[in-house]
């Protein structure tokens, strides 16, 4: 890691906590029907990092599902109503587990950018709205969770994440910071699980092929866990090698930086004589 | 229409492809080494999201422009004595090149490697006039002929599906005695051409970059065959898509490193060479020069959200970065134009009913548009292919449809959305046959393994291949949780934190 | 049926097409003038700009050398021995040169040298022959000595010009290409050496190609495994002349 240079345009880390930074919980909709502790991993973690967190009632799904199928009509209602239940509390962000809806929700603005009402509405929720570990990363400047996991793990990075939302490099610091953790690399990281959505129900040829080459290279890491920090994909991963009798634990990075926490090893970057990783790494794909 | 280079069902084309083993392990060994090359020689550069800029600003800037470029660059070839003939289709382009061949009674034509050539059937039309021999002098694109006129499956590597054995066996049908090796192949093939070579009448090239301001072509290859047949041959007929065009010689220079570190990993390729028409003293190349500039349903982009695909300048990244293209090849995708840009292009020069299915081929994992050096937006514009057949065409009448309607509706309402949350527990009770877990800890409150046949091809594509944890109860979710929970004490730095900023 | 051949060049056709494009992008013709274009950043400019000539040359010869071409620096005074040696080496029977005159010859030192090369069968490229004479000479060739313009650092290229004394054929169809090239031709970049050749056609150059060759000719053809020497020569030599 390089000491200075920051050369990262799209967040300012030097944020002064005047006060109690009040966030907004994006819960996603797998999060709501299959995965209650990363939700709950997320919100205690974002407390405990001292942020205020409210969950408004009426969020559904970011509507990926029906857009990237290409029903845009048919996804409009699902939009809006989303932006009207995370705009239904006052908040200073948005912090959701999923940098891939996250992504979707910011993209909003450009779906609706002739919609006069929904357009500026779209706009305010892009502005403030950041996935899970960009947020405590780049927002809160946090370096240190102040979690152990004495393991070895390996890292499934998602695509949407890292070329859509751009941020490639937040979830390896923190989880770099994660005590006693060792982070074995996955080879061919870059390769889509096969998830993509509905892409995975509606080709299962395609997608079936492309998560057994996902879970090999997972197992040849020989890691005792799996860390992903997108609940779909993780989904898809560990649905596939569930299937195959192949012996792993899956984590959602919420769940690791929420596990053993003792808050006094809690650490600011500026705390430290680490720089700020830019979000798109290198740069060079 | 010859894009197409099948007639199979799109789902029997995937099947076929997924069990030729031997060539999705070229495939995935051919991307693998070209992610070390390519990477490699894009960080030598240095500054290489600043060069994609300049090059989208290039390419962008020539589409925006494209009639006035196309008509200096004619101006120019007319004005040193070549000739420019504008296609609108695919007929008007072989048919023209067929009078051509006829009129300047050509016997032996040789070509280049080019996919408009390819896309516009050019090979089939000229074999059709009696008495010419024709060969394609690229080394995969001759291999390709000598099986029986094969169809590519990469736009840069078009034999990716063959390998080292089937291919001293086509060779051994031409008196070839040696080994698998491809260096022997190689060889073999440049003393074979080259007596062909040396009595071709009629050249035929592609055209990588058409020079506005100076009315020559610019060419990138390895092998040297481009060369050669532009210099022995007296005719010489150069096929362009009407895009491939740039200012002058600075913005092709541009391109042409932009290109080779993007389609093999090299600083250039071997041979980069502009060229045109003979000067006057100058002993060979070609005394008669045309040029055939292709539309072929391109203009059907311009001025569409699809524009941007014409800023291609064919590097065939995207296909090698693809995760999809990595298990089905270049034959998957039945048309020339194989992945992330066969994608997008297929349905525009090909028609929707036809190609319908590949903009569905893709998990929308955006490497393509990572990857792509002059910034088209390839997955984006996949998705955009999907809502113009949902939305405008009403392509898809499965069940399918209907399900991901329904999803629409689900979605959009809170309240059937709660009703969810609390039945999809209940609801799914059924669906277990019980069977070990391996995974830790997703499927401690369950999992759903199995549907009975009836339930709708959609759900049985997951679940046929992969487990799902069965929805938790409605008191143990999320929301549940959270409307109950203590907040959790903010730490120490992080109060002091917010102590010292209260001051 | 009105032939297809008779609507190149025409007007008919040209205005057709153009006006069809118009139509579909629903953007006005003619507009170019006013709107030229205006390149975002200065990056081709700046490429190696920071290096001093040795670091230059440094860059350029290990470029080459990473394309599979043999770079050989010499003054002009040892270019006669150092041919002689290497046709010898080489076992070279047929050799092709450019039909350059005297002068040019001289001012490479190698007046004697291309009068007396010591190889058995010498052939020009050269306007006393046909076309096809010269492409069999050069076809027949083990190895063509010829004249690159510049060398190209960034890249590891030697650019050169089609010229009546040497042909598209004498750079292609020899076994072997050996380019000598003045070390005052080194340039940074392919920018470089582009605008070079834009000076040169604005002050009258008159060529039909322009070639920037990078090494031997070879494809990954097969099983994507790089082989050297397909279509066009199978060694490629640079033999750069330091006190030119």
């Amino acid at each position: 890691m390089t000491k200075g240079g920051n050369s990262t345009k799209i967040f300012s880390w030097v944020f002064i906590m005047k006060n109690q930074p009040r966030v907004c919980i994006f819960s996603s909709c797998l999060v709501d029907l299959l995965f209650p502790n990363v939700g709950k991993s997320m919100v205690e973690v974002l407390e405990r990092l001292g942020c205020q967190t409210f969950l408004p009632d009426k969020q559904v799904c970011c509507g990926q599902p029906t857009y990237n199928s290409g029903y845009a009509k048919g996804s409009l209602k699902t939009f809006k109503n989303e932006i009207d239940a995370l705009l239904s509390i006052d908040a200073d962000y948005i912090v959701g587990p999923t940098g891939s809806c996250v992504f979707m929700i910011k993209e909003y603005k450009d779906i609706l950018k002739d919609d006069p009402v929904y357009g500026p509405r779209a706009e305010k929720v892009a502005n403030k709205i950041y996935e899970f570990t960009q947020f405590i990363y780049r927002v809160l400047g946090i370096i240190d969770c102040g979690a152990e996991l004495d393991a070895t793990v390996t890292v499934h990075r998602s695509c949407h994440m890292t070329r859509l939302l751009g941020e490639r490099t937040a979830p390896y610091v923190l989880l770099d910071h994660v005590k006693d953790l060792k982070r074995v690399p996955l080879h061919n990281v870059q390769l889509c699980c096969g998830f993509g959505g509905t892409f995975s129900a509606k080709q299962p040829e395609l997608s079936t092929a492309m998560v057994a080459d996902k879970a090999k290279n997972i197992m040849d890491t020989k890691a005792d866990i799996l860390v992903g920090m997108e609940t779909s994909c993780l989904m898809n991963i560990a649905g596939y090698m569930n299937r195959h009798g192949e012996h792993i634990k899956v984590m959602h990075i919420a769940e690791v930086l929420n596990h053993n926490v003792d808050p006094r090893r809690i650490k600011y970057i500026k705390d430290t004589d680490e720089a700020v990783v830019p979000a798109n790494g290198e740069g060079v794909f | 229409m010859s894009i197409s280079t099948s007639d199979k069902p799109y789902k029997e084309r995937i099947i076929d492809a997924e069990s030729d083993k031997f060539m999705r392990a070229a495939v995935a060994k051919a991307q693998d080494a070209q992610f070390i090359k390519r990477t490699a020689s894009r960080r030598e550069l240095g500054n290489w999201n600043e060069w994609r800029d300049l090059a989208e600003q290039i390419r962008q800037h020539v589409l925006k422009y494209l009639p006035d470029y196309l008509e200096e660059f004619a101006d120019n070839v007319e004005q040193q004595g070549g000739h420019v003939f504008f296609a609108k289709d695919e007929n008007e382009a072989h048919n023209f090149i067929k009078e051509l061949a006829i009129a300047k009674k050509a016997k032996n034509i040789v070509k280049s490697k080019s996919m408009v050539t390819t896309e516009i059937n050019l090979d089939k039309t000229l074999k059709s006039i009696p008495g010419v021999n024709l060969l394609e002098s690229d080394l995969a694109e001759f291999i390709l002929q000598e099986d029986n006129w094969d169809e590519p499956t990469h736009i840069v590597f078009p034999t990716l599906h063959k390998n080292r054995d089937q291919i001293q066996e086509e060779f051994q049908k031409l008196g070839y005695d040696g080994d698998n090796d491809p260096q022997h192949e190689a060889r073999f093939v440049r003393g074979y051409l080259r007596r062909f070579f040396m009595k071709a009448d009629f050249g035929i090239t592609g055209c990588n970059f058409a020079i506005a301001n100076n009315g020559m072509i610019n060419l990138d290859t390895n092998e040297g065959n481009a060369d050669i047949t532009m210099a022995i041959p007296k005719t010489q007929v150069v096929v362009m898509g009407m895009e491939r065009i740039v200012p002058s010689m600075k913005e092709a220079e541009v391109l042409d490193n932009m290109l080779a570190r993007s389609a093999v990993g090299q600083k250039l390729t071997t041979y980069c060479t502009f060229t045109g028409k003979k000067k006057d003293g100058e002993l060979d190349g070609p005394d008669d020069f045309w040029v055939v500039i292709v539309d072929d349903g391109r203009s059907k982009a311009l001025g569409t959200e699809f524009e941007p695909i014409l800023q291609c300048i064919r590097c065939g990244a995207c296909m090698n970065v693809c995760p999809v293209y990595r298990q089905v090849g270049g034959k998957g995708y039945g048309s020339i134009y194989p992945g992330p840009l066969g994608e997008v292009l297929s349905p525009i020069l090909g028609g929707y009913e036809h190609f319908k299915d590949l903009p569905y081929a893709c998990s929308l994992c955006a490497a393509c548009t990572e990857t792509c050096p002059v910034k088209i937006p390839l997955q984006h514009l996949i998705r955009e292919h999907r809502i113009v057949e949902m939305d405008d065409k009403h392509l898809d009448h499965s069940m399918t449809n209907l399900i991901l309607k329904m999803v629409g509706v689900g979605t959009d309402s809170p309240f059937l959305f709660g009703s969810a949350m609390k039945m999809a527990h209940p609801g799914t009770k059924l669906f277990n046959e019980g069977g070990p877990n391996s995974v830790e800890p997703m499927y401690d409150g369950g999992k759903i393994d199995y549907v009975p046949k009836a339930v709708p091809k959609l759900i049985h594509g997951w679940i046929d291949t992969r487990d799902v944890p069965r929805p938790v109860k409605a008191k143990e979710n999320f929301r549940h949780w959270y409307k109950h929970h203590q907040p959790v004490d903010a730490a120490p730095a992080v109060k002091k934190e917010e102590g010292q900023a209260d001051e | 049926m009105s032939s297809l051949l008779e609507k190149a060049n025409s007007k008919e056709n040209r205005e057709a097409f153009l006006n069809h494009l118009e139509k579909a992008s629903g953007r006005k013709r003619h507009q170019l003038k006013d709107n030229p274009f205006k390149p975002l950043n200065q990056l081709p400019d700046e490429l190696l700009a920071d290096k001093d000539p040795d670091e230059l040359f440094d860059i350029a010869v290990k470029n080459s050398e990473s394309v599979n071409a043999e770079v050989v620096v010499k003054k002009s005074s040892d270019l006669a021995d150092y041919l002689h040696q290497y046709a010898q080496d080489k076992k070279v029977k047929n050799l092709i040169l450019p039909s350059v005159s005297a002068d040019e010859w001289s001012k490479f030192k190698l007046d004697q040298w291309a009068g007396n090369t010591g190889v058995e069968n010498v052939a020009t490229w050269s306007s006393d022959y046909g076309r096809m004479t010269n492409e069999k000479n050069a076809n027949d060739a083990d190895l063509a000595v010829g004249f690159g313009d510049y060398l190209v650092a960034s890249t590891g290229t030697v650019t050169v010009t089609n010229s009546a004394a040497q042909g598209r054929g004498f750079v292609y169809l020899p076994t072997r290409l050996l380019l000598i090239v003045p070390k005052s031709g080194l340039v940074r970049s392919t920018r470089q050496a582009v605008e070079k050749y834009d000076e040169r056609f604005a002050g009258g150059l008159s060529t039909s190609a322009i070639n920037f060759i990078s090494g031997p000719s070879n494809s990954g053809d097969i099983e994507m495994e790089l082989v050297v020497g397909v279509h066009g020569p199978v060694e490629c030599t640079y033999l750069v002349v330091e006190d030119l």
